[in-house]
């Protein structure tokens, strides 16, 4: 995800691109971006350097309140035993575990797929291996959940096998065709359209719509929407929270 | 008495690294890249304090942080979240340099083969008594600009400060 | 610290909703004080959260059973502390039902005070 210095802050770039200097055999920091210019193959090594991949378990509560209490007690009604979710711009798959952590534990009947896409292919690894450090198993994740699909591995933790393997990560850029392994009833594309202009944005969500089922929902950022920008989609309140759906004409 | 090299546990010294940058990211400096990797020649601590703990697990880890005073009381500042100029008492010290040493150890113990229990930190002036044990890893930084030691000692066994179950 | 009980630190504040608990303390450690303090019924409705380095998984299971409602392994961040604290506090309000004001305690560390 981009991200912005603040002023004052350029010594962060000097110590983040240090350890990537000194690996490459470069004199020092200046030389290496230099360097960058002709080099192309280091170019996904500074972006991850410079990004904070952050991100949470469960992040912002709502989508996934709104998961629990009304998209997928809504696909089971209507006789669904299987779901297939993609989570777009998955960073280390937290997103995409934490759907898998809601299906086990409240629906336990229903069986998953989920793809998690990423343009980042170290963070794709990540994703893949599925194991986090301590810090990032305090973020957003209740200890009884923790407990419950994690084994302590050395200084991580990782996610139990059994849904891991209901997940598939693949490297993936919003702006190609979508990933195989639609249609998906539920996609979760959250905080990375407001770093797009709008003419990407609709873009972007033209190809969203191209593998969503019928009555599939849509999960954008909390700051994020599709008004103004994608018309065929409408915004839906679900359990207290909102989410997009192709307006009915469109679908049909 | 010292064992034979071969026979020392090893640790994963990135393991260390990330360990000791995710506690001055999260704890002292709220983001990350203020604590490096220090490499070629280390500036020498000046008036230099020790903190460590001791993990108890097959064999004694102590875990040992050095640092020198005056980084120390800026260290303390950041941790206790205390104005720039406030002066730094040996309490406030022992606070901190306690907390640093109790985050980190408690960290490394889950890299350390059967990893137990863990000691109570301890604060000196000077380096402990560490029976002539083998140092099994070391690390050092630059935070701020000044230089702050991490090392891993392999103790004899049954030595080292109590742990708890 | 080193020669009080914590037990009698809380009997001084009634009003501590939330209980922040080192593993690590001289007297006794953080997992007794919890198991302690369960066994109190006038500390029923007190949050009990472990923050602290231990964070083995079977440390994990056994301050959740012995009564703890969440559990922090150190290092964190403010925002990770606010959220775990307000996650296990709702649960606390939703049990407790009627509305109660109080303060929040840390309680101890290995620090001696």
């Amino acid at each position: 995800m981009p991200s912005r210095l603040e002023s004052g802050k350029e010594y962060l770039v000097e110590s983040r691109l240090a350890p990537l200097a000194r690996s490459a055999g470069s004199a020092d920091v200046d030389s290496y971006i230099r360097g960058l210019r002709t080099n192309v193959a280091h170019h996904d090594a500074v972006v991850d350097a410079l990004t904070t991949n952050e991100t949470s378990w469960f992040r912002d509560r709502a989508p996934f309140t709104a998961l629990k209490g009304s998209v997928l007690p809504d696909l089971i009604a209507k006789g669904r035993r299987h779901v297939k979710v993609w989570s777009a711009a998955c960073s280390t798959g937290q997103e995409a575990y934490s759907v898998a952590i809601t299906v086990a534990d409240d629906f336990p009947a229903l069986t998953l797929s989920i793809v998690g896409t990423d343009l980042s292919d170290r963070v794709v690894e990540r994703a893949r291996a599925g194991q986090y450090t301590q810090l990032e198993v305090n973020r957003g994740l209740p200890a009884a959940t923790l407990v419950k699909y994690f084994q302590r591995s050395g200084p991580t933790f990782e996610i139990a096998p059994r849904l891991r393997q209901q997940v598939t990560f693949r490297k993936h850029n919003l702006l190609d065709a979508p990933p195989v392994g639609g249609p998906y009833d539920v996609v979760f594309l959250r905080n990375v359209l407001i770093y797009f202009d709008v003419a990407t944005k609709r873009d972007v969500l033209r190809r969203v719509r191209s593998v969503l089922a019928p009555g599939g929902t849509l999960f954008l950022g909390a700051a994020e929407t599709t008004i103004g920008i994608d018309d065929a989609w409408e915004r839906v309140e679900a359990a207290g929270g909102s989410v997009y759906r192709l307006k009915e004409a469109k679908a049909a | 008495m010292s064992a034979v090299a071969g026979s020392l546990p090893t640790v994963d010294g990135e393991a260390i690294e990330a360990i000791a940058q995710d506690f001055f990211a999260t704890m002292v400096d709220g983001e990350h890249g203020v604590l490096v990797p220090g490499y070629g020649e280390m500036a020498p601590l000046v008036d230099a304090r020790f903190t460590w703990v001791d993990v108890h697990g097959e064999t004694v880890t102590r875990v040992l942080v050095a640092v020198g005073r005056s980084t120390g009381d800026m260290l303390t500042r950041a941790l206790l979240a205390l104005p720039d100029d406030a002066p730094i008492g040996d309490a406030d010290f022992a606070d901190a340099a306690g907390e640093v040493v109790n985050v980190i150890g408690g960290n490394i113990k889950s890299l350390v083969h059967g990893g137990g229990a863990l000691s109570l930190p301890q604060v000196a002036d000077a380096a402990p008594d560490c029976g002539g044990a083998p140092l099994i890893s070391e690390t050092w930084f630059t935070w701020r600009g000044a230089p702050l030691t991490l090392t891993l000692w392999n103790l004899p066994e049954h030595a080292g400060s109590a742990g708890r179950p | 610290m080193t020669a009080v009980r914590p037990s009698i630190r809380l009997e001084a504040h009634p009003d501590v909703v939330l209980c922040c608990i080192d593993w690590n303390m001289p007297v006794m450690t953080g997992f007794e004080f919890v198991v302690e303090a369960r066994k109190r019924q006038e500390w029923r409705d007190i949050t009990l959260m472990m923050v602290t380095t231990e964070g083995e998984h079977d440390q994990i299971v056994r301050a959740l059973a012995a009564g703890a409602h969440e559990y922090v392994i150190k290092p964190f961040t403010p925002e990770i502390m606010l959220d775990k604290a307000r996650g296990s506090l709702a649960c606390w309000t939703r049990r407790c039902r009627h509305e109660r004001r109080g303060g929040l305690a840390s309680h101890g560390g290995w620090r001696g005070h």
